[in-house]
């Protein structure tokens, strides 16, 4: 594990973590030479005879600079291997971001990710690269500071260790027994979570409706019991690390007792005796520091499972030997597909879309028509059968290459924070102010663009803030019309919209699926009338197929949902529709 | 505790006073020892110890390191207790004080965002309190203990410990006045960095249907490149001279040896307080430094606090506690002026008039201010400026409870109880019987569907509704108003758009909802109001014109267009037809 953490750092980056351990080291001894100079000092003066102090001067500051100095090195090396971590984490994984199968970017999955480069790198970069040089560097002066001590004298050396497994017996034993107490603590907190986000969605209803004050009982109760498991587990800790740091100090008694002792019997000279005091303390630094390290430890753990979950996640990977996609009919070949057990499944979904056509799934919604026009995007592979463009297997393509012969516009637009211009531009890199222009009059969006002060230069706010719906779905539209692909797949639906801007949005649609192969998921039946060809499915199977007029004749679903759909076409409010007749 | 506009940050640290005293015990049971082994010291060295005295001494260390270990468990201990009470207390503030809230917060004020207020900044004060606090107080406290015994032992020693101290915090003060452009450009940049992240991974299912073609990849790795090369100078620039301030606090301690040495040799002072001052001048600085690193804690604390604050410094909607009871009547609306920013108007001097039990539509173009308007009939936000009046009351006078029983509001936006499928239509009418929910159910068009499932009315509706589709929740909303049966009724039609192939279901249901009451519905498709008795037409905030549908088609030419158009979008065909 640390392995793999250590590999996500350049060269550089392990190189500037071995650099600030090294100084924090030397830090740390120059720290203690600075004492021992002064013990010294003390011991010279106790002496008697006068002597001259300006060495003794010198050498004091000296110490200090370098001190200083390594400690500035030590700093710097450590802010700098953080950059160095943070800077591979996060371009890995952006990196990684544009292998995955359209399917993989799910709302859960992208807020998972974002909470991932965020918090989860950041942790990494505060423990590897802030905290593991000082602990390194702890423990190596404690060696080299036991090792010193020991052989000044072996007998106090051994006393000031002697309760020191003992001490991390206790809290080796006091994290494992806390650590049911974390888990009822983490758990009564999520508990707190949900009900708190359920609580806050239904403040409108409850206000709206009633005055019952249950809700919200049951959520201050949980706030409560929140509040209670983690006073519990903080009371273990408490309990385990004072524990822990009793039975360091009690050596330190000892080792301060007996050492006194050696003093009297003259064993053990003064200045020996005060080193002991003294240096014993750097000695047990980073004992006292045990648990903190060991948290970070977990959290890092923790942190970089999370972050290889995005990095492992299966990829689409490239064909061995890419093909070229040189015809735009589909051919869907007997495909079957099921999500996950238990799940919806689409059987059997065979159909052929001639090149140039528009061709309209419709459908009660969940029987399929979404799964067929994500299976033609390779958000998933096929159970069994296969889709064919232009006679070539869809696997077969580079993913880059398929996704480029075809234009999604679904109902839920994404827009960048950046120009007007720019975002249209995504279909077509090389696109010129001229041909961006003929793509937003062909979607009916120049206008609207003319009216605004910066015109195309209009920066956008996050996510298309400040647009109206109809405007986002039209600039959409002309992203589409740019990049000029042969396949369209559209989702129909248009909601909320003025019948004004409606029909602008209808015109652009229609400009876009002029001269192109097309599939609609078609929830309006009426839109869709003279497709070339209707695919009708239900609960996953495909039951019709024909143009309209042959659908009706065959008096199936189709001919059921547009009669539906007629009847409500010409409902007005206050009328009373009568009840419809028994067929 | 307290609720209200209190300052939260005093009323936070104001509990930590218990275990502040455990502390301050704890630090001087943790330096008592030094004394003993210094006079254990320096008898030994005069020969003046006895034989049986390391006993007694060594029992006193003990004892001391004993009950400092027991202070130290009991603060940790303490100071949890009181930071958890205080996160319980706040948090069930904010929980009251939520439910106070008028229904325009919560339009405005993301789910994510105030559950991670509750969440996380609450926590934040765990950590100020329980971890951050105690340490700055031990860090803070032992330094000023050894400068007070230093001095003690002999004031020149303890002046030149002391002497660097000022002129680290002039430095400081200075640095910081120097730095502070180039911090405050550093936090940007920081909160740039990370909103070009969160933008890229927001959008990363359009970067990657663009793949071949798109650039925002090589953009934000670049950004990040230059963000962290221009990082890099700052760091540079800030550890020279935070070097240097350390350097210049060692450098007191030296002094202090110095001064302290001088003293010896001149027989000034004594072995012991030499000795002593040694050991302290090492804690001093050490402690010292400690107390910059908790600089960031606070910040964080501050901000955490202001973030709870966004929340309980909002004032409550004022209401009425006196029932009134209302001869309901019709529903006018005079010089209603209402903006959500200051400076852009959303509705602009309305005056309307709803008769009582007639069928009233409101339309316009996106932005027009319908949905404003209708929300603000059920106290959504107050108005900035003149009032709705219902049989002659106006609403904000009236209690919340009797404004409810008055109007009922359809939304889009359906929210569902965990539950089944007959308690989240309950929500309606507590007290509501089995036999009554049926029968709304059946007016709503929504009980076939209800008996087609395993448990009919049982069934848990999962998450949010998650079971169920857009069509069906719609329909269950429409069972609660039918249940819950108010004189007024105001609707948002695009709701039947939902499920084209249900449509006429949900319209039959709302046809059964209006019987006989005061309906206002928001009007998408203009075809199905031709037979209402008003129709508002709305442009820009304005009412740009009111009657039925034939006086409008001859006066008003907006609504004219929009009939047009209307006309237009529903013959409308994918394909066009060629001749």
């Amino acid at each position: 594990m640390i392995n793999r953490i250590l590999n996500n750092m350049t060269f550089k980056g392990k190189l500037m973590v071995f650099i600030a351990s090294v100084f924090f080291i030397l830090y740390a001894l120059s720290g203690t030479g600075l004492m021992i100079t002064a013990l010294n000092l003390l011991n010279k003066l106790t002496m008697g005879p006068q002597f001259d102090l300006m060495p003794w001067v010198w050498g004091l500051f000296g110490l200090v600079l370098v001190k200083t100095i390594c400690n500035l090195i030590a700093d710097v090396s450590k802010h700098f291997a953080g950059f160095n971590i943070m800077e591979k984490l996060r371009s890995r994984i952006i990196n990684c971001l544009k292998s995955f199968s359209l399917g993989f970017y799910t709302n859960e999955r992208l807020g998972e990710i974002s909470t991932v480069i965020h918090k989860d790198v950041d942790n990494m970069e505060k423990v590897v690269a802030h905290l593991w040089p000082r602990m390194i560097a702890d423990f190596a002066v404690a060696a080299i500071l036991g090792t010193f001590l020991f052989i000044i004298n072996w007998q106090l050396g051994f006393l000031m260790i002697s309760l020191t497994p003992v001490a991390i017996l206790s809290l080796v034993f006091g994290i494992r027994s806390g650590s049911r107490q974390q888990k009822e603590t983490s758990d009564r907190q999520n508990d707190m979570v949900s009900l708190f986000i359920e609580y806050v969605k239904g403040i409108p209803l409850i206000k709206a409706f009633s005055e019952s004050d249950k809700f919200k009982k049951r959520l201050e109760n949980s706030s409560r019991e929140f509040g209670n498991a983690s006073k519990q587990a903080s009371k273990s800790v408490a309990g385990y690390i004072s524990r822990f740091s009793f039975f360091i100090d009690m050596s330190y008694a000892l080792l301060a007792g007996f050492g006194a002792w050696f003093l009297f019997k003259t064993e053990l000279t003064l200045i020996e005796y005060l080193m002991f005091i003294i240096i014993s303390k750097e000695f047990y630094k980073p004992f006292l520091q045990l648990r903190t390290h060991w948290m970070n430890y977990i959290s890092v753990k923790d942190s970089y499972s999370r972050i290889a979950r995005v990095l492992d996640a299966p990829k689409l990977n490239s064909p061995l030997n890419p093909k070229q996609i040189n015809g735009y009919d589909i051919q869907f070949d007997n495909c079957s597909f099921q999500y996950s057990e238990g799940e919806f499944k689409l059987q059997n979904a065979d159909f052929h879309l001639k090149n140039n056509t528009l061709t309209a799934l419709v459908g009660p919604s969940g029987s399929g028509k979404t799964t067929i026009t994500n299976l033609l995007l390779r958000f998933w592979d096929t159970d069994s059968g296969s889709i064919r463009i232009g006679g070539t297997n869809i696997q077969e393509v580079e993913y880059d290459e398929l996704l480029s012969k075809v234009s999604i516009v679904m109902q839920n637009v994404i827009l960048f924070s950046d120009t007007i211009f720019n975002n249209i531009k995504m279909g077509n890199r090389n696109a010129t102010r001229r041909e961006v222009m003929d793509a937003a009059k062909k979607a009916m969006i120049h206008d609207f663009i003319m009216t605004l002060p910066n015109g195309y230069d209009t920066i956008l706010g996050e996510n298309g803030a400040g647009l109206s719906g109809g405007q986002k779905q039209r600039l959409s539209i002309a992203r589409a019309l740019i990049k000029d692909s042969p396949i369209v797949i559209l989702d129909e639906i248009t909601s909320n919209v003025d019948p004004v801007n409606e029909v602008k949005i209808q015109s652009a649609i229609s400009n876009l699926a002029a001269n192109r192969t097309v599939i609609v998921i078609a929830h309006h039946l009426r839109t869709v009338q003279n497709a070339d060809q209707i695919i009708v499915f239900d609960k996953g199977q495909i039951t019709e197929k024909g143009t309209h007029n042959e659908l009706l004749k065959k008096q199936g679903l189709y001919a059921e949902l547009w009669e539906a759909q007629e009847r409500s076409r010409t409902w007005t409010l206050s009328e009373k529709i009568p009840e419809p007749e028994p067929v | 505790m307290k609720k209200g506009n209190q300052d939260y940050g005093k009323i936070v640290k104001a509990k930590n006073r218990t275990s502040n005293v455990l502390i301050a015990l704890m630090i001087f049971f943790n330096t008592a020892p030094i004394f003993v082994i210094v006079t254990m010291t320096e008898k030994i060295i005069d020969g003046r110890m006895p034989e049986n005295g390391f006993l007694i001494r060594g029992i006193i260390i003990a004892a001391c390191l004993t009950l400092k270990n027991i202070f130290y468990g009991l603060s940790e201990r303490k100071s949890h207790e009181s930071a958890y009470s205080v996160l319980t207390d706040i948090r069930v503030d904010i929980i009251n004080h939520l439910k106070k809230m008028s229904l325009g917060f919560f339009q405005s004020r993301k789910v994510g965002e105030l559950s991670n207020i509750i969440n996380h900044d609450v926590e934040q004060i765990e950590v100020y309190l329980a971890h951050a606090q105690p340490e700055m107080i031990t860090a803070s406290l032992i330094p000023v203990i050894c400068a007070a015994i230093i001095l003690l032992i002999d004031w020149r020693m303890g002046l030149a410990l002391i002497s660097t101290v000022p002129i680290m915090l002039i430095l400081n003060i200075l640095l910081r006045k120097i730095w502070a452009s180039g911090l405050k450009k550093f936090a940007e940049s920081t909160k740039k960095m990370s909103e070009d992240l969160v933008e890229y991974i927001a959008t990363i299912p359009i970067i990657k249907a663009f793949s071949k073609e798109e650039t925002k990849t090589r953009t934000v790795l670049k950004h990040m490149r230059d963000y962290l090369s221009w990082v890099k100078k700052m760091t540079l620039v800030i550890s020279f001279p935070m070097a240097f301030i350390s350097f210049i606090l060692d450098c007191g301690l030296v002094l202090m040896l110095i001064v302290g040495a001088t003293l010896l040799k001149d027989g000034l002072i004594d072995f012991n307080g030499f000795t002593l001052s040694i050991i302290l001048g090492q804690l001093f600085s050490e402690s010292f430094s400690k107390i910059t690193m908790h600089h960031h804690d606070g910040i964080v604390f501050n901000q955490s606090i202001n973030n709870i604050r966004s929340i309980m410094d909002v004032n409550p909607v004022k209401h009425a506690e006196r029932e009134q009871i209302i001869k309901f009547g019709n529903i006018r609306i005079r010089n209603l002026n209402f903006s959500y920013e200051k400076g852009k108007p959303t509705l602009k001097n309305i005056n309307l008039e709803f008769k009582e039990k007639t069928i009233n539509a409101i339309v316009g173009s996106s932005g027009s201010g319908k949905t404003t308007l209708a929300n603000m009939m059920m106290r959504f936000w107050d108005p900035d400026s003149g009032s709705v009046y219902i049989g002659g009351n106006d609403i904000s006078r009236i209690s919340e409870k009797e404004l409810s029983s008055l109007v009922s509001i359809v939304h889009q936006e359906v929210f569902m109880l965990n539950l089944s499928i007959e308690e989240n239509i309950r929500i309606g009418k507590q007290d509501a019987t089995h036999k009554e929910i049926v029968k709304a159910a059946k007016s709503a068009g929504i009980h076939d569907f209800i008996m087609s499932l395993p448990r009919e009315y049982n069934t848990i509706v999962g998450e949010s509704g998650s079971k169920l589709s857009g069509g069906e929740k719609q329909r269950i909303s429409i069972a609660r108003t039918i249940l819950k049966n108010t004189p007024i009724v105001i609707l948002d039609e695009a709701t039947a758009a939902i499920d084209p192939n249900n449509e006429y279901l949900i319209q039959q249901a709302i046809s059964n909802l209006g019987e006989d009451k005061t309906v206002i519905m928001i009007a998408h498709n203009l075809n199905s109001i031709k037979n209402v008795d008003q129709i508002v037409v709305m442009d820009s905030g304005r009412v740009s014109a009111c009657g039925n549908h034939e006086e409008l088609m001859a006066d008003c030419r907006l609504y004219e267009k929009l009939v047009v158009n209307q006309e237009k979008a529903n013959n409308w065909m994918i394909k066009e037809v060629t001749a």
